[in-house]
């Protein structure tokens, strides 16, 4: 029997699998053999560690089949791969190396049968082979183009900010060694590019024209051009020959082809790079002698230089990889992307909580972010924020908005203010009147007193998510006000305390002092603030999406053995807000019930 | 007996020492399915073992997938009695192919969906 990989403990059961398969393949069916090492060696990246040559007879005639197993096996599925197999991206599901694509890569298999497992494996093969042979399943080629399509070793990797979809049209691109980026246009492009490339104040960047042509269907692979010809056909096809022709005149260097398509699996793109057979030939830039030959320079007709040019150009096929919004967010499915995408929020204290909400913002795809903290990182923050050691001394603020660019470039808007939210009020009333939402993670009394009272006296708009944690990340909060039927200051004592706290502290809040005067804190970490961020994120989502109508009191109950460490007790009130259900580890929903009587609400409402 | 359990299992198994009752009260159709599919499947691999090799190695494996990890892994306790019984190699055709991938046993083998944990 084969020799198995060294596995440890795991080998036994390799071995054992290993066998089954092996005498009921070699003692029950005519013909079939155990591969040689030099066979294994033709899958080199499969981790091949034995396997089967497998013949099986069709009506059509013999197919040879390779069964080979990795070192996982027999949780990890053996794979089949075809011998006699027509030339590759002649049948759909089969790799270059022969290996078939029978199950989708989050299929799993059971390793208690492994013969059960095999057969499977042969019948899905079988399957393959009669419908790539009839042709019935060519289709594939198109909806999972992107398997297929792959760039030429000489073309550079292309990244695509365009917004999915046709019509074919001019676009931009940006060139660097081996990488180009495709935007809409220039400016869209540029803004992409200062995002995620922040460059050296001063420098210029030369964005060029470049072409998108928009098909209905993906290309089949016998349609993949292979030649400048081939794409000024597709070109040619998609009726944008003109544009073509415009961007080859002005560039006469490279032109970059972007082929967009609809597949049933959502948009799909491939590149070509169209560019001079030789630098400096008589195509090359600044030698365009040959091309404008028996015309006075700078009279040949656009047409007839663009041809000119085209037939002395060799192509190159690139990949394409999607960097845009709906794609980072969700790969085009997710339903809430739209509404995210154009709602600006304004985020009020940027510390161990607004930090992590405003990047989960950002991730989620909130389009438009302002973030407020007039504070600065240091180091003793750097344990529970997501900003770390490298942003230590600068503005919370601006480091958090550069990595939101960095991270999210698409991001519509980010903007840093290093200051209270008083004189940002003050200076550019608009960041917090004209936003969708203001998050008030600032978790202190004085600052969001007054914080809820200037909204109030707006008339209650815009709506306000009031987040905080409470002592040793036991419990969080979400405030979500709606409307003008409660504010913040209704479900707090004067003193800014809520009324409802998930914990008392019998022993004292545990609210330590660093080594400096008035400097306190609350000694929870990362991982117990992540629930409280969910929570605060989460209730943010639902307010910007319309999910709320009505101001709701989130609130977030770490498990009790959370609060026991801590030396917490569960609040009488709250107790009796869970009733007889268990009051940790969960997250209760309930009104924000308004008070008639609150100095604020009740005032502004007069 | 193993031949027989399959049939078994397919009707009512009244309770042989208290007269009316029932010992399969409260199985399903679907478990009562369930039960005679795996009855099958251990007659297939018993008459495999038995009747379907030559192979003390083929044989042994045959058992372990009946019974389970506990029967003794050395093959040589096996003797083979006689072999012409023993079914010649087949070969392996599309339809042969298709008809062993069409049996409960390999179609359930695999999830295409995957154990819908992500990571």
């Amino acid at each position: 029997m084969a020799e198995g990989p060294d596995l440890g403990a795991g080998k036994t059961r390799w071995d054992k699998a290993f066998e089954i398969v092996d005498s009921w393949l070699l003692t029950s069916f005519e013909d079939v053999t155990r591969l040689s090492p030099k066979d294994l060696r033709s899958y080199p990246n499969r981790r091949a560690e034995a396997g089967w040559r497998v013949p099986i007879e069709f009506e059509a005639g013999r197919y040879v089949f390779d069964v080979i197993v990795n070192p996982g096996f027999p949780f990890a599925p053996a794979r089949a791969a075809l011998v006699n197999r027509p030339k590759f991206l002649t049948w759909p599901h089969v790799e270059s190396d022969g290996v078939l694509c029978l199950a989708p890569a989050n299929a799993t298999t059971s390793a208690q049968d492994p013969i059960a497992a095999v057969t499977r494996l042969q019948n899905d093969a079988v399957c393959l082979v009669e419908a790539s042979a009839a042709g019935t399943n060519q289709n594939d080629f198109r909806s999972e183009f992107g398997s297929y399509w792959s760039g030429d070793p000489e073309a550079p990797l292309v990244r695509s900010i365009l917004t999915p979809g046709g019509p074919s049209r001019a676009i931009a691109v940006y060139r660097l060694k081996g990488i180009y980026f495709v935007g809409d246009d220039p400016a869209s492009l540029a803004g992409w590019l200062d995002n995620a490339l922040p460059a050296k104040a001063g420098t210029q960047r030369t964005i060029e024209n470049a072409l998108l042509i928009w098909r209905d269907q993906a290309l089949l692979p016998s349609e993949y051009p292979e030649s400048v010809a081939a794409v000024t056909a597709l070109v040619r096809q998609a009726g944008a020959s003109k544009i073509l022709d415009e961007i080859a005149v002005t560039r006469m260097d490279r032109i970059v082809v972007i082929i967009g398509a609809a597949s049933e699996n959502g948009p799909c793109y491939a590149g070509v790079v169209v560019r001079p057979l030789a630098r400096g030939g008589p195509s090359g830039r600044g030698s365009t002698g040959q091309l404008e030959r028996g015309f006075r320079p700078g009279h040949v007709p656009a047409d007839l230089l663009s041809r000119r040019f085209l037939a002395a150009a060799k192509s190159a096929k690139a990949s394409v990889e999607r960097f845009d919004a709906t794609w980072i967010h969700g790969r085009d499915v997710d339903p809430d992307l739209k509404g995210l995408r154009g709602a600006t929020v304004t985020i009020v204290g940027c510390g161990a909580l607004g930090g992590p909400v405003a990047l989960a913002l950002a991730q989620a795809g909130v389009g438009s972010l302002n973030l407020i903290d007039p504070e600065l990182l240091k180091a003793a923050n750097v344990g529970r924020h997501p900003l770390g050691a490298s942003d230590v001394d600068r503005p919370k603020a601006k480091a958090l908005v550069a990595r939101i660019r960095t991270d999210y470039p698409h991001v519509l808007a980010a903007r840093a203010f290093d200051e209270h939210w008083e004189s940002v009020a003050a200076r550019t009333p608009e960041v917090l009147t004209e936003t969708d939402l203001i998050v008030s993670t600032i978790g202190g009394w004085a600052a969001e007193a007054a914080l809820n009272a200037w909204r109030m006296d707006r008339g209650a708009i815009p709506a306000t998510l009031f987040g905080w944690t409470e002592p040793y990340g036991v419990g969080g909060h979400a405030v979500a006000l709606v409307g003008s039927t409660a504010c913040l200051a209704c479900g707090l004592s004067v003193w800014g305390e809520p009324v409802l706290s998930v914990a008392d502290w019998p022993n004292g809040a545990g609210l330590r002092g660093e080594p400096a005067c008035g400097v306190m804190f609350q000694p929870y970490g990362p991982i117990e603030a992540s629930h409280v961020t969910a929570l605060v994120a989460e209730a943010a989502i639902d307010m910007l999406l319309g999910r709320a109508s009505q101001p709701f009191h989130r609130i977030w109950a770490a498990r009790k053995d959370v609060l026991d460490r801590a030396g917490g007790v569960w609040s009488e009130r709250w107790t009796a807000a869970c009733d007889s259900s268990v009051p940790g580890g969960r997250v209760l929903e309930r009104p924000w019930e308004g008070d008639p009587t609150c100095p604020i609400c009740s005032t502004s409402r007069k | 007996m193993a031949e027989r359990l399959p049939q078994l299992l397919r009707h009512r198994i009244e309770n042989p020492v208290v007269s009316g009752q029932f010992l399969d009260d409260g199985w399903s159709s679907d478990e009562r399915a369930e039960f005679v599919a795996q009855a099958e499947t251990l007659l297939a691999r018993l008459q495999d073992a038995i009747r379907g090799t030559d192979s003390t190695q083929h044989a042994l494996a045959s058992l372990v997938l009946a019974f389970g990890d506990r029967v003794p892994s050395d093959h040589t306790l096996i003797k083979p009695e006689a072999s012409p019984g023993v079914a010649a190699p087949a070969l392996l055709t599309s339809g042969l192919i298709k008809q062993m991938g069409n049996e409960r046993a390999p179609r359930e083998a695999v999830k295409r969906e995957g154990d819908r944990r992500y990571g």
